[in-house]
C-alpha cells in the first residue's frame, strides 16, 4: 500500500481553498483567483525539504535563493498536481479498497464543486459528517471517539486567542459549547479561562465521534520555561477532562514549542501512549531554534555564571528602571519581545496604545517566573537539546506501534508583510500591514496595521539571515521543523562543534548512535542524521513530512496581539486560509485513521 | 548660541490647508517607506549569516541601501500612477524641511493642533529616536515660507539664516565636545558624537499632478557633517573616545582595478583647513517622465552662509575638502589587444609609473537606472557613474632628484617645493578634469606642455611621444569602459566607507541606546 501523504494534504488544501474562495468568484475570474491563492499560500514541491534547502544553499545571492525557492514551490509540475483533486495521484488502488476508505474519498470527490458558504460550520457539513464517520471507525464494529488537542507554543499562556481560531470555534459551536472559552479574568498577561472541566462538559452528554480541544491560559503552566512542566500539565489536563472523554483517543497538534511539549508525552507519560493515535507538528521546534541558541549565548555573556533569577533579583533591587532595558536583548528574538523592545513599545505608544499597561505587564513578567525561567525554556528549545531528545526518544521503546508524526512547516516571505495576498480580494496583493496609515478623519487605520506584523518583522530579521537558504517561518528554520529521522543532513550541518562535542560526551547518546555504526565522533558528525537511529529500532514511529505552506509562524492566529479595546474595536487580520488548511489536515488525519484501523483489523 | 536655545524642528508647507491631501501624501509615503525597508531586507538577508556552515554572500551595505531605495522608489511610483480614480488627491506641492533652529524662532509659529501631524510625528520619533525631540510647524501662517518652485525649493532669508545658525551650532558642538579629549559630560559628548553621524538638515520637496502623474517631481537633499573617524584608547571606556574630522588614508580592502588605473588607497580631509565647516551634500532628484532613472549627486565640500536660493551654501571647489583616491596608472593587457595596442599600453604604464596620481572626488554623479527586464516587477536601480557630470580633479606628483629634472617638470607646468631633507624636490601639477590629465599624458595640453615636452633627453622625448600617442589612443578608446568599471569600483569604495561609517554610528547609537553610563 502506498499513500503520498504530502501530495494528498496539498491536494486537499488546494481543493478546500477552491471551495471556500474560488467557486464563489465570477466564472471568468476563477482561474486567476485560484492561481493567485495557490501562489500565495500553498508551497508544494514533489522534492524533499532537504533538496529544496540544498539547492537554496547553492545560491550566490539572497535574491538568487529566493528565485530557487520559487522555482521549487511554484513549479508548473507541482501546480498541475494540485490543480484538480485526483485521489488516484496520491492514494494507490489497494489503499482505496480498504474498509471505509473508498466511501470516505468518494464523498470528498463528489463534493469537489460545492462552494462553501460564508459562516458555514464545517462539522455540520457533508464533509464534516464524512470526517466524523471516518474517525469513528476503530477497525472493528465498535465506534470510537477521537479528539484533536491543540497545544500552542512559546508564551502561549499569555495569549488570549486560540490557534486556528475559526475551526476551534466551529467545533465548539457544533458541540453545543460557546464559540470560545469564556475568559473570566485578564490581568495583562495573566489569563484565567473557564475551567476546562466545566467548559468541555457543556453541550451534548454523549461523546461525539470527533472534537477539538484547546488548553489555554494557566492550564499550560509557564510556557517560557521547561517543556516538561507544560507536558505534565497537558497530561493532567487530559486526565481531568469530563467523563464523556474517558475513552477518547487523541491526536496532538503541537504548534511551535508545543511540538516538543506534546512529543515529550511519550517519554514522561508512557501510559498515555495507547490513547494517542499520532502527532501533528505545525511549525514545530523539532530540531531546535537558532533563536534559543543565540539567547543562551547572549545570556552566558551577560550573566557570567550568575543564575538568571539572582541576576534579575539583584538588578530589580539596584536599578529597577534599567532592568527591562538590560534584559531586552534576551527577548529580541522571542515572541515576547514586544513587551520590552523599546522601539516596539514606543511605536505602540505612538499609535495611542496604553504603553504604561505594557510597562506593568513587563514588570509583572520580571516579578514572575517567565523571565527567571527563560534559560530553562531556551535550553529545551536549543538545537543541541532537541537533537539529543530525538536521538534518545524517537524509538520503539517510547512510541506505540503505528504512531504517526506529521510535520507541517511554514516558509515565510518578508514581502508578504508589505503586500500580503488578500483572501477577500481574490488573492490580489493588499496594502501593507507594517505601514501606519491614516483614515480620512486623521486617525490611525487599525484595520490596516498589524501589531503582530510589527513585532514579527522587527524581531525576525536576524532569523532570515541565520536560516539556511533563508527558508524560515519567522521563528524556526525549515529543516529544524522536521523530525530528525526525515532529515538527511549530517549533524555537522546544523550543530556547532562544541554542541557536537557535548552530545558525543553524553553516554546515553553515544550508546544509542553506536548501534547505528556511529563509532567515532567524526562518523557521528558526518553520517546522515536520519541514519543515526537504526530503522528497526524506530519502526513504530511513522514520521511523515506533509510539506510546507507559504505563511509565517503566526499565520495560524487571526491576530495574536490586538489593539486594546479603548484604542480600536477593529484590528488587522492575518490573511491565511486557516479553515481550508485545517479542513485539509483533518481529512488527512481521518483517512489515516481509516487506513490504520483497517490494517490493525487485518493483523 | 547655546544648544539649549536650539531645537530640532520639521517645518512644512503644503499648497493646501486641506487635511485630506496631507493624509493621502502621508499614506503614500508611509507605504513606500515601509515597502522599501521590508523589501530591502527581503532581498538582502536570506541565509547570509548562518551559525554553522557556509553562508550566502550578502550584498554590501551600499547595495542593501540601493535595494531598499529601489523598492521604495518603485512602490512610490506604483502608488502615484495606479491610484484609484476616486482616491483622495495628493497635495499639488509640499515641502518639508528638517533641521535645527533657534528655539525662539520655532516657538514663534502658531502651533496647530493637527491630529494626523501629531501621529506622524510620534511615529517618526519611534522609528528614528535620534530625531527627537522635535517640533512640527506649518508655515502658511507666517511670512517665511518654503515653496517648491521649478522643481526646487526656495528659502526665504529668515529660514535660511535660522537654519544656518542652528547647523553651525551643531557643527561646533561636534568639534567642541566630540572631537576633544577634555572632560565634559559623557552623555553630552556621546550625543554630540552621534550627531556627527546624522544629517544637519534634510529637505524634501515635491510637486504632484494627479491628472498627469509623470509631471510629478520629487527632490530630496540631505546635508551631512563631514565623515569622522572614531578613536578609542579603550573601547570599553567611552570617556576615552573622540572623533576626528576626516578619514586618514586607508588601504582599500583590495586594490581596485579600473581600466586605466589601480586604486589602492582612499582618504578624506587629510590636509583640510579645519577652520572651515566641511561636509557632504547628497541630492536625489526624481521626475517621473523617465520612470526607470533617478539622479543622485554626492558632493564633498564645505558649508558657508549664503543669501542665494540654496538652503545652505556649499562649495565643492577646494580639493582639500574632497574624497581622495590614490591611483596607480595601469592599463591592463587584454587578450584581444593587438601588438600595437599592447606595446602602447606597456609604454604608457612605464610612463605613468614614475608619477603618483591622486584623484580628488568633489562631486559624484550617479544615474540610478532600473534593470531592464520583461516582467513588470520592481528591479534594482543600478548605479551608473557619470564621469561627465561628476567633478573630479587630479594631482600628479613626482619627486625630482635633480634641479634639471625639476626644471623640466616646471616647464611642463609643475609647481614645486624643496623637500625638507634637501634630498630633492617635490613637483606636482593639478588638473581639473580627466580630459586635461588625458591631454597631458597625450602630449599636449591647453594648460601647459604635455609629457612629451617635459622630457629632456632625446630618448625620453621619443618615449614620451610614443607614450603620448599610445595613451591618447588607449584612453580615447577606453573612456566608456573606464566609466563602466568605475561604476563597480566606486560602489566598492562607497561600500567600504559606508561600512566604517555605519559601524561607528552603531557603536555610538548602541552606547546611547543602552544607556550604559
Amino acid at each position: 500500500m502506498s499513500i503520498d501523504w504530502k501530495l494528498l494534504f496539498h491536494q486537499l488544501f488546494a481543493l478546500e481553498i477552491k471551495k471556500e474562495y474560488v467557486l464563489g468568484a465570477p466564472e471568468h475570474e476563477c482561474e486567476d483567483v485560484y492561481t493567485r491563492l495557490l501562489n500565495g499560500f500553498v508551497h508544494y514541491s514533489p522534492a524533499s525539504f532537504n533538496d529544496v534547502i540544498a539547492h537554496a544553499m547553492e545560491a550566490e545571492t539572497p535574491e538568487h535563493a529566493q528565485q530557487i525557492r520559487r522555482d521549487f514551490y511554484e513549479h508548473p509540475v507541482g501546480r498541475a498536481l494540485l490543480h484538480d483533486f485526483d485521489v488516484a495521484r496520491c492514494v494507490d488502488a489497494e489503499s482505496r479498497q480498504l474498509a471505509g476508505v473508498h466511501e470516505f474519498l468518494s464523498v470528498i470527490e463528489d463534493n469537489c464543486d460545492r462552494a462553501i458558504e460564508k459562516g458555514e460550520n464545517f462539522f455540520a457539513s457533508i464533509e464534516g459528517e464524512n470526517l466524523a464517520r471516518a474517525f469513528a471507525f476503530d477497525g472493528g464494529t465498535n465506534r470510537q471517539e477521537v479528539a484533536l488537542v491543540m497545544v500552542p507554543g512559546y508564551a502561549a499562556h499569555t495569549i488570549a486567542h486560540a490557534i486556528f481560531e475559526e475551526i476551534v470555534t466551529d467545533a465548539n459551536a457544533f458541540q453545543g459549547r460557546p464559540s470560545s472559552r469564556p475568559l473570566l479574568k485578564a490581568d495583562g498577561i495573566d489569563l484565567e479561562f473557564e475551567e476546562h472541566t466545566s467548559f468541555y462538559a457543556r453541550g451534548a452528554g454523549e461523546p461525539c465521534a470527533f472534537d477539538i480541544l484547546h488548553p489555554a491560559g494557566t492550564e499550560l503552566g509557564n510556557t517560557t520555561g521547561h517543556n516538561r512542566e507544560t507536558t505534565d500539565k497537558i497530561a493532567e489536563w487530559i486526565e481531568t477532562l469530563p467523563e464523556k472523554y474517558s475513552q477518547t483517543k487523541f491526536i496532538f497538534l503541537g504548534y511551535s514549542k508545543g511540538a516538543p511539549i506534546v512529543l515529550d508525552l511519550v517519554n514522561r507519560h508512557p501510559a498515555m501512549s495507547k490513547r494517542i493515535l499520532g502527532y501533528v507538528t505545525h511549525a514545530g521546534v523539532m530540531q531546535g531554534a537558532h533563536a534559543a541558541r543565540a539567547f543562551l549565548e547572549q545570556a552566558k555573556r551577560v550573566l557570567r555564571d550568575v543564575p538568571m533569577g539572582e541576576f534579575v533579583a539583584r538588578l530589580r533591587e539596584e536599578d529597577p528602571a534599567r532592568l527591562a532595558q538590560v534584559i531586552s536583548p534576551f527577548f529580541s528574538q522571542f515572541d515576547l519581545s514586544w513587551l520590552t523592545v523599546p522601539r516596539v513599545r514606543e511605536l505602540l505608544g505612538s499609535f495611542g496604545v496604553d504603553v504604561d499597561s505594557y510597562g506593568r505587564q513587563s514588570e509583572r513578567l520580571l516579578a514572575g517566573r517567565e523571565v527567571r525561567e527563560l534559560l530553562d525554556g531556551a535550553r529545551d528549545l536549543s538545537p543541541q537539546e532537541r537533537v539529543r531528545w530525538s536521538l534518545l526518544h524517537l524509538n520503539n521503546a517510547c512510541f506505540a506501534d503505528r504512531t504517526y508524526v506529521f510535520n507541517l512547516s511554514g516558509v515565510a516571505d518578508v514581502r508578504d508583510f508589505v503586500r500580503p495576498v488578500q483572501l477577500g480580494r481574490g488573492g490580489r496583493a493588499g496594502p501593507s500591514l507594517l505601514a501606519p496609515t491614516l483614515r480620512k478623519d486623521g486617525e490611525l487605520d487599525w484595520d490596516k496595521l498589524s501589531i503582530d506584523a510589527i513585532v514579527l518583522y522587527f524581531t525576525s530579521l536576524a532569523g532570515f539571515r541565520n536560516s539556511p537558504g533563508g527558508l524560515f517561518d519567522m521563528q524556526v528554520d525549515l529543516a529544524s521543523s522536521k523530525t530528525l529521522v526525515l532529515d538527511t543532513r549530517p549533524l555537522a550541518a546544523s550543530l556547532k562543534s562544541e554542541e557536537l562535542d557535548a552530545l558525543w560526551a553524553d553516554p546515553a547518546v553515544r550508546e544509542r548512535v553506536a548501534q547505528s555504526g556511529a563509532s567515532s565522533r567524526e562518523v557521528f558528525a558526518a553520517k546522515p542524521r536520519c541514519e543515526l537511529i537504526r530503522e528497526e529500532q524506530r519502526s513504530n514511529v511513522d514520521a511523515i513530512d506533509l510539506g510546507e505552506f507559504r505563511g509565517h509562524h503566526w499565520s495560524l492566529f487571526v491576530q495574536a496581539l490586538r489593539p486594546p479595546a479603548n484604542v480600536s474595536e477593529s484590528h488587522a487580520v492575518w490573511d491565511f486560509p486557516r479553515k481550508a488548511y485545517m479542513r485539509a489536515l483533518l481529512q488527512v488525519l481521518a483517512l489515516r485513521n481509516l487506513v490504520d484501523a483497517s490494517e490493525s483489523e487485518a493483523t | 548660541m547655546t544648544e539649549s536655545s536650539l531645537c530640532d524642528a520639521f517645518l512644512y508647507r503644503s499648497d493646501l490647508g486641506e487635511k485630506h491631501r496631507l493624509v493621502t501624501f502621508f499614506n503614500l509615503a508611509s507605504n513606500a517607506v515601509t515597502y522599501g525597508m521590508a523589501m530591502g531586507s527581503a532581498r538582502t538577508g536570506l541565509g547570509t549569516d548562518l551559525p554553522v556552515g557556509k553562508s550566502i554572500a550578502g550584498p554590501s551595505l551600499y547595495y542593501q541601501a540601493l535595494h531598499a531605495y529601489s523598492a521604495f522608489d518603485w512602490e512610490f511610483q506604483q502608488q502615484l500612477f495606479e491610484r484609484d480614480l476616486d482616491a483622495q488627491p495628493l497635495p499639488r506641492e509640499i515641502a518639508i524641511l528638517a533641521g535645527r533652529f533657534p528655539k525662539a524662532f520655532v516657538d514663534g509659529f502658531t502651533d496647530e493642533d493637527l491630529a494626523e501631524v501629531a501621529t506622524a510625528q510620534r511615529i517618526a520619533c519611534a522609528i528614528a529616536p535620534s530625531l527627537r525631540p522635535f517640533a512640527f510647524r506649518r508655515l502658511e501662517k507666517i511670512d517665511q515660507s518654503l515653496s517648491p518652485a521649478q522643481g526646487g525649493v526656495k528659502y526665504s532669508t529668515g529660514i535660511r539664516e535660522k537654519l544656518w545658525a542652528g547647523s553651525i551650532a551643531k557643527l561646533n558642538s561636534i568639534e567642541d565636545k566630540a572631537c576633544c579629549t577634555d572632560d565634559c559630560d559623557l552623555e553630552d559628548k556621546l550625543a554630540s558624537m552621534a550627531s556627527a553621524y546624522a544629517p544637519l538638515c534634510t529637505v524634501f520637496a515635491a510637486s504632484f499632478d494627479d491628472a498627469q502623474p509623470d509631471k510629478s517631481f520629487t527632490r530630496l537633499a540631505i546635508y551631512l557633517p563631514a565623515l569622522h573617524t572614531l578613536h578609542a584608547e579603550d573601547v570599553d571606556d567611552p570617556s576615552t573616545w573622540r572623533l576626528e574630522r576626516g578619514v586618514p588614508p586607508i588601504a582599500l580592502p583590495s586594490p581596485l582595478q579600473v581600466s586605466a588605473a589601480c586604486i589602492t588607497e582612499a582618504s578624506y580631509l587629510r590636509d583640510a583647513d579645519r577652520t572651515h565647516h566641511q561636509g557632504i551634500a547628497l541630492e536625489v532628484r526624481r521626475d517621473f517622465v523617465d520612470p526607470q532613472r533617478v539622479t543622485m549627486r554626492v558632493g564633498f565640500g564645505r558649508f558657508f552662509a549664503t543669501d542665494s536660493d540654496d538652503l545652505m551654501g556649499f562649495d565643492g571647489g577646494d580639493h582639500r575638502d574632497a574624497l581622495h583616491l590614490v591611483l596607480h596608472g595601469n592599463l591592463p593587457l587584454e587578450e584581444g589587444d593587438g601588438p600595437r595596442t599592447r606595446a602602447a599600453k606597456e609604454s604608457a604604464n612605464r610612463a605613468m609609473k614614475v608619477f603618483s596620481i591622486e584623484a580628488r572626488v568633489h562631486q559624484l554623479t550617479l544615474h540610478l537606472n532600473r534593470d531592464s527586464g520583461p516582467e513588470n516587477i520592481e528591479k534594482l536601480l543600478r548605479p551608473q557613474f557619470s564621469l561627465e557630470e561628476s567633478k573630479i580633479s587630479f594631482r600628479i606628483e613626482r619627486r625630482a632628484s635633480s634641479r634639471t629634472e625639476r626644471l623640466s617638470l616646471q616647464a611642463a607646468g609643475f609647481e614645486w617645493e624643496e623637500l625638507p631633507d634637501g634630498s630633492g624636490y617635490l613637483c606636482w601639477r593639478e588638473f581639473w578634469t580627466w580630459d586635461r590629465l588625458r591631454e597631458f599624458f597625450g602630449g599636449g595640453s591647453s594648460e601647459g606642455r604635455g609629457l612629451g615636452g617635459m622630457l629632456i633627453t632625446s630618448r625620453e622625448k621619443l618615449l614620451g611621444q610614443a607614450i603620448g600617442r599610445a595613451t591618447k589612443m588607449v584612453l580615447d578608446h577606453s573612456i566608456e569602459s573606464i566609466e563602466q568599471s568605475l561604476d563597480d569600483e566606486i560602489a566598492k569604495i562607497v561600500s567600504a566607507g559606508l561600512e566604517r561609517y555605519a559601524t561607528a554610528r552603531d557603536v555610538l547609537a548602541g552606547r546611547l541606546h543602552k544607556g550604559l553610563f
